[in-house]
């Protein structure tokens, strides 16, 4: 009994309390592992290396400023000028004109990379990209001089090499930001990853540890106080049959009782001390699903008609791979099944109780390299049919809510509907649960 | 009790339970207790094929379930038959396993296990192939609502009640008061009204099974 001092009966804790509210805390791993979606950028710029994403748009950038420097040429007056020409030189000059720009642009883009900006501090990293461009604008200024249509005024040339210079800044300043912002939200999406596989290890662990306090409650119970209880209850059949078999009415008379007695303990055993153990750990659930729902409806007293129908998917994976659901699923159907039973028993005085498990096989949601085909997710699906009065319409869950809820956070779906039948009215419980496999 | 000893192994995690067991079953001329262990993983150990006749197991035990460890000892060896200890009622629980069990499962109640003559009979039944189940439980079952077993006649069930003890024609004729050929005639009627055919005593072990699955206790009064 000293061990048992763990919950005290008169202050209950909340595995005997409340025990569904215990297991509500089992999220499975899955939901709080990262989806893969939509998210700051697309996933194809995400899982790319960011320096080719900054030089991709810088070569893009010196594309468009290619074109623009082209224009500028024709605005002085350059294409006047090479109007005058034949033209095929005139083709030549444009040509000439585009591959001085593209070849200069090249160079800064080169020149900046090679320096590898993304390893300089923030502060350093531009007026370099400016120093690069800087150096190269000056080849490309005397390289447009040696063109013959280009104007040569001192006002051409200095505003070529201010152009040649800011735009060559520019076009490459615009693929290091970018390069910058890929590597950020690269590394902010494998410190999100690393978090979540952080939170879905604490839960893991969570949920071992209370599964291994449920059992050890169970076993206390089972155990120690049944034994107990046990010793006692035989103490006093063997008191009584001693007595009976006297040859005195007294003694008789106080067999009765001891009788009675060893009646009243007998109840308190498979009643109380029962339903506490069941709340923590229920009877048959670590052979498996079906056996615990199977026993359960056993349980039921017997003015109360019972079925239970598997399809055959069902009936193959729960009696031939008894312990492939996990506890903390096996433990959300078997207590949603018995908070149904409950209800159909106590408010809608039921005396029939049907219950069917049918599951399927989920298809793959994605193609992650982690997945394989032992990992297929499965759903199953309970239906808990009664005759018993029909539920109002719109009815509010109350104990069911918590159940519910606990479906709901793991991807499941429950509801509560009032039948149709003619001559059988009733209310039906129906739920499903996607789980993994444990292999 | 002609012939070789009913050799058996006991499974308990409760060292005064087990010691009362080992007293109660040693005292019984044709009966051995071979094993004695306080766990699953002991009686991995120590229950080697074609030692044990019956193996009498705790349902809860520290490291394990007893009925899963019935069914791999039966796996092991198809020649033991199983009796199921538990204290509090889980009759409910082994009636799949028993269906595809090469040798049949009994069940019994702690509680009753304490009163000798059970125990003893218990153990020697099922080691003759007969299932039986906790004496107790069985007067305290009601037929369930809608199930066949509801359709008996007062009589049978109180014939069937006996048979599911596990008790001979014989017995139950001494115990109901009544002549063996009524007994009889009663389980005729019996396997035709729960649509059991086969032979003699198949027919017995699927009666029982039948009570096991269509019948409940009430626990509130």
């Amino acid at each position: 009994m000293a061990q048992l001092t763990i919950a005290p009966p008169a202050r209950p804790t909340r595995l005997f309390d409340e025990p569904a509210e215990a297991s509500a805390r089992n999220y499975d791993a899955s939901d709080v592992m990262p989806k893969r979606g939509p998210s700051f950028f697309p996933d194809l710029w995400l899982h790319q290396d960011p320096t080719r994403v900054g030089v991709l748009l810088s070569a893009a950038n010196v594309m468009l400023y290619t074109a623009i420097a082209l224009a500028q040429w024709a605005g002085w007056g350059g294409l006047y000028e090479a109007t005058q020409l034949s033209g095929p030189e005139l083709v030549g000059e444009s040509l000439m004109i585009a591959a001085v720009n593209l070849i200069y642009g090249g160079f800064v883009i080169a020149g900046t990379f090679m320096l590898r900006p993304m390893s300089w501090p923030w502060k350093m990293r531009y007026p370099l990209i400016a120093l690069v461009a800087l150096v190269m604008s000056f080849p490309r200024v005397l390289a447009m001089l040696a063109m013959q249509t280009t104007p040569s005024g001192w006002l051409y040339v200095v505003t070529e090499w201010i152009s040649g210079f800011g735009g060559g800044f520019l076009a490459v300043t615009a693929g290091v930001i970018c390069a910058h912002m890929v590597s950020r939200a690269r590394r902010e999406e494998s410190e999100r990853l690393s978090t979540a596989r952080r939170a879905a290890r604490a839960v893991e662990e969570l949920q071992t540890e209370e599964m291994r306090v449920r059992r050890m409650v169970a076993d206390q119970l089972h155990g120690t106080l049944q034994y107990r209880l046990v010793t006692v209850t035989a103490g006093l059949d063997a008191v009584a049959a001693d007595l009976q078999s006297r040859d005195c009415s007294i003694a008789q008379g106080t067999a009765a009782d001891l009788r009675a007695w060893a009646e009243t303990l007998e109840e308190i055993r498979e009643r109380e001390v029962r339903s506490l153990s069941h709340a923590v750990f229920p009877a048959g659930i670590e052979l498996g699903m079906a056996h615990a729902v199977e026993a359960m409806l056993r349980r039921l007293p017997p003015h109360i008609g019972t079925t239970l129908t598997m399809d055959e998917p069902a009936s193959a994976f729960l009696n031939d791979l008894p312990d492939a659901m996990p506890m903390a699923e096996r433990l959300v159907v078997v207590y949603t099944v018995e908070e149904a039973i409950t209800n159909a028993l106590k408010h809608g005085h039921a005396t029939r109780i049907d219950l069917r498990i049918s599951l399927r096989s989920l298809p793959t949601q994605s193609s992650l390299p982690c997945d394989d085909a032992s990992q297929a997710r499965k759903e199953i699906a309970v239906t808990v049919d009664n005759n018993g009065l029909a539920c109002p319409e719109n009815v509010n869950l109350r104990g069911l809510a918590r159940h519910s809820e606990r479906i709901g956070t793991r991807g499941g779906t429950l509801r509560l509907t009032r039948r149709h039948v003619r001559g059988y009215g009733g209310t039906r419980l129906a739920f499903t649960l996607p789980f993994t496999p444990a292999s | 009790m002609v012939g070789s000893p009913v050799r058996v192994g006991i499974v308990e995690d409760e060292a005064l339970m087990r010691d009362m067991l080992v007293e109660r079953l040693t005292a019984q001329e044709g009966i051995r207790v071979v094993h004695a262990v306080p766990g699953v993983t002991e009686a991995r150990l120590v229950f080697a094929p074609g030692a044990v006749d019956v193996a009498l197991l705790d349902v809860n035990l520290p490291d394990g379930n007893g009925v899963a460890l019935g069914v791999q000892l039966q796996r092991q060896d198809p020649h033991i038959a199983i009796v199921l200890l538990s204290s509090e009622d889980v009759m409910g629980l082994f009636t799949t396993v028993q269906e595809e069990a090469s040798r049949p499962w009994s069940y019994l109640s702690k509680r009753s296990s304490f009163t000798p003559d059970v125990l003893t009979h218990a153990v020697v039944a099922t080691a003759a192939g007969h299932v039986v189940l906790d004496p107790y439980l069985v007067q305290r079952s009601e037929p369930r609502a809608g199930s066949a077993i509801a359709d008996l006649t007062p009589a049978q069930f109180g014939v069937l009640r006996l048979v599911a003890e596990g008790l001979s024609n014989q017995a139950a004729a001494e115990r109901l008061g009544i002549n063996t050929r009524s007994v009889e005639s009663h389980l005729k009627s019996i396997y035709q009204r729960l649509g059991i055919d086969g032979d003699g005593s198949n027919r017995r072990v699927a009666a029982v099974l039948s009570f096991l699955e269509q019948t409940g206790r009430s626990w509130r009064n």
